[in-house]
């Protein structure tokens, strides 16, 4: 098995504009007293682990704690390298972006070893070569003849989710959705449940990850615990972050980034006819957003009308949208709006993967919602009572509709998706195949 | 989660803020600024001021997620409202004389930055937030016991702050919701709709803002000001700030169309677009001219109503 545990994470290459910017930033969080923002990198510690600092309860400890405490390595703060018109991430207080957490992160995202059965990482339904998506309709855990509900999410740009998971108002941050991934039960996706020690073992008992959680976690007799594991695999995914698209590059200025066809498309996109925009608009192409400097709950989902069973405008009893959280009718088959970022390679689509390719999600919201003409889930989506006021279908011309393609095609980020420090240090999952 | 003071604001508007004011929040500034004058009694330079403000369904007040009968002119006249939310900028009192004293609003760092206060009816029953806010708060000189009999303000955010990264501004300019894209800015109004909600069920939306803006495409600002600004400024008199409210009646936006239709090929409702036929009767009842090109025929001119219809003083 080849890996990489050594590589120091992602190199903070700070541009000269961006380092007057983060130094502007700091000075003025420091002159004005700042808020919370300041407290980032003070105190990584979580309140549960033992640290060196009480050593009389642990009597066992091998090195003499004040021979320890002068060599402590603390964790080394992660430098933000955000593209242009990105705004700063924002990061929980309990879980300070460091260097050494991201690169733990990358190696717990990428380990079998981290399923109960040893067969699937993270990554096996989030892989850089489908810009961490699967490609299957719905995703499937270690109990394999179990599926999903649900498509496999795309992770760029998620540190700035204003929720997580297609539809579910309470799953509020990455470590959050990541405990959800590790315990689920119905279905069981890594199978931590009642097994956490068994798992956590197989990390303590190997000295790479012993190292890593140590320089992650510095100064703790036993670092290696759920609650690290999380946040570490939160501040990885907080890293992927996807702005140097050709439609990034065009809105930088480089106007030849983008084709004549794609440019037309980006018009239409974000145009009054179409409507795209009113819940795919903004800088993540998704306004369910937040981040630093956002004083509201920002959370959206939306009926795009891909169910009206029997006129009633029922959604699959499997999947009904936060209707599952609320019981409110008008909440029936409301998903979150995903970023678009990517989209052409994270086929199939939609939150239950029922549209196979670009092109025919293209039509779905030309018609205004699908119509399903047989069997038990029959009923026009585009007659739900249920369905977001902004979708009402649009005529495309040929030519527009492969321009509006064209522009979805422009919104793949190559830099993102072959970028090595986003890659398996394992070697499991190879990069797409036009990363070479 | 509390958010940093400065973290997150456009570079642009941060070093505006450290020139013009330091690092000072603002809030205190409202009251309680007393300069005593010399053996005299002390005398506060400012006090604070506000303006009441909500949102209207004919008689009835806005509530989100509500059908109400009788909107539009239409046979199926069923309209369920499912978000209302509006920026003001340079809010006013007005005195006897005619003479406007602005509002120096409070900075709140959330429905209020520097001359900008977005007004929200809605509570999260579909697109918006969960949060309301019906006041505009902040001071004016203490000049004595001047009467105020009327107020003045503008619909929408001016120019300087219409077209930026919303990411980068400040709070309440950078709600996702509430902005367009690049080239058009900010919606100055958002109101969304059904029409006939268990019949036709027919998306019926008022979104105003600038239209006609010159930039390289949908995703780049503006460098001058769009050719349809559609920013009314809007004066009420026989209002006093200490017991009226202004009313904000989205039914009157509507009196005039038919809720439960929509030309296919347009936006659904109106959205300020000028080859929205829509907007021929909804644009003008802000009190702003509008301009209909299809394109095809002549640009015809519909003058806006005088005075506008959306803002009123609600009875006592």
């Amino acid at each position: 098995m080849a890996r990489n545990a050594s590589r120091a994470g992602r190199p903070a290459h700070s541009s000269g504009l961006h380092l007057v910017w983060g130094a502007l930033l700091l000075s003025m969080l420091s002159g004005c007293g700042g808020g919370d923002g300041s407290a980032a990198a003070d105190d990584p510690s979580p309140p549960q682990a033992a640290t060196a600092a009480a050593p009389q309860a642990n009597p066992g400890t091998e090195t003499d704690p004040t021979q320890q405490d002068p060599g402590l390595v603390p964790a080394t703060a992660w430098e933000w390298d955000l593209p242009s018109g990105f705004p700063m991430p924002r990061v929980p207080q309990t879980n300070p972006m460091t260097v050494e957490g991201v690169e733990l992160g990358r190696n717990l995202f990428y380990d079998r070893r981290l399923s109960l059965n040893s067969d699937l990482s993270c990554a096996h339904c989030h892989q850089p070569a489908k810009a961490f998506t699967d490609g299957l309709p719905k995703a499937i855990g270690i109990t394999a003849n179990e599926l999903h509900a649900r498509n496999s999410m795309a992770l760029a740009n998620v540190a700035y989710n204003s929720t997580f998971n297609w539809a579910n108002p309470n799953t509020r941050s990455l470590e959050s959705q990541a405990l959800g991934v590790l315990f689920n039960e119905t279905p069981v996706e890594l199978g931590w449940s009642d097994r956490e020690d068994e798992i956590l073992a197989r990390l303590s008992n190997d000295p790479v990850y012993t190292d890593l959680f140590d320089r992650a976690y510095p100064g703790q007799t036993d670092p290696v615990t759920t609650d690290h594991v999380i946040k570490a695999l939160a501040s990885f995914q907080r890293t992927m972050v996807s702005g140097t698209s050709p439609y990034d590059k065009a809105n930088g200025g480089d106007v030849l980034a983008m084709s004549e066809s794609a440019t037309r498309g980006r018009e239409l996109f974000f145009s009054e006819r179409l409507e795209c925009f009113h819940c795919h608009g903004g800088f993540n192409l998704s306004q369910s957003v937040d981040h630093e400097g956002v004083a509201f709950d920002q959370s959206q989902f939306n009926n795009n009308g891909l169910y009206n069973i029997n006129g009633t405008g029922a959604y699959p009893a499997d999947n009904t949208g936060i209707w599952e959280f609320t019981g409110k009718d008008d909440d029936m088959g409301r998903f979150r709006a995903p970023s678009l970022r990517n989209i052409e390679l994270t086929a199939p689509y939609m939150h239950d993967g029922s549209i196979a390719t670009l092109e025919s999600a293209v039509d779905h919201y030309m018609r205004g919602g699908r119509l399903i003409n047989d069997g038990p889930l029959a009923g026009d989506g585009a007659q739900s009572p249920f369905k977001s006021s902004l979708i009402s279908g649009f005529d495309l011309t040929g030519q527009e509709r492969e321009d509006l393609l064209n522009f979805f095609r422009s919104l793949t980020d190559w830099e993102f998706v072959c970028d090595p420090a986003f890659s398996d240090p394992f070697g499991n999952l190879a990069p797409h195949p036009d990363c070479s | 989660m509390r958010t940093p003071t400065i973290t997150g604001m456009a570079l642009t508007s941060a070093l505006f803020i450290i020139l013009s004011s330091g690092c000072d929040d603002g809030d205190d500034a409202a009251i309680d600024n007393t300069v005593a004058p010399a053996g005299d009694t002390p005398k506060a330079e400012t006090r604070s001021a506000s303006i009441n403000f909500d949102g209207r369904v004919g008689d009835d007040p806005f509530v989100c997620g509500t059908t109400y009968e009788g909107v539009g002119t239409g046979i199926a006249n069923r309209f369920r409202a499912n978000d209302f939310r509006l920026y003001l900028s340079d809010p006013a009192l007005v005195k006897d004389t005619g003479e406007e004293v602005p509002l120096s609003l409070d900075q709140d760092e959330k429905w209020q930055y520097r001359n900008v206060v977005m007004l929200d009816f809605e509570d999260g029953c579909d697109t918006g937030t969960g949060e309301t806010h019906r006041a505009v708060t902040g001071s004016i000189p203490n000049d004595g016991d001047v009467g105020f009999t009327g107020v003045c303000f503008t619909l929408g955010v001016p120019f300087e702050h219409n077209h930026l990264d919303n990411t980068l501004q400040p709070s309440p300019l950078n709600v996702s919701g509430m902005f367009w894209s690049w080239q058009g800015g900010h919606k100055f109004v958002r109101i969304d709709g059904v029409g006939d909600p268990e019949g036709a069920a027919v998306g019926y939306n008022v979104h105003l803002g600038s239209t006609g803006c010159a930039s390289d495409g949908k995703t780049s600002n503006p460098a001058a000001e769009c050719r349809f600004q559609n920013r009314p400024h809007v004066c009420l008199n026989g209002f006093d700030a200490s017991v009226d409210t202004v009313g904000v009646y989205l039914d009157r936006l509507l009196e005039n169309s038919d809720v439960a239709t929509n030309v296919a090929g347009s936006a659904p409702g109106c959205m300020s677009g000028n080859s929205d036929p829509e907007c021929i009767e909804i644009l003008p009842k802000f009190g702003l001219d509008f301009v209909f090109d299809d394109g095809q025929n002549a640009p015809q001119n519909y003058p806006g109503e005088e005075p506008q219809r959306f803002f009123g003083v609600l009875p006592r």
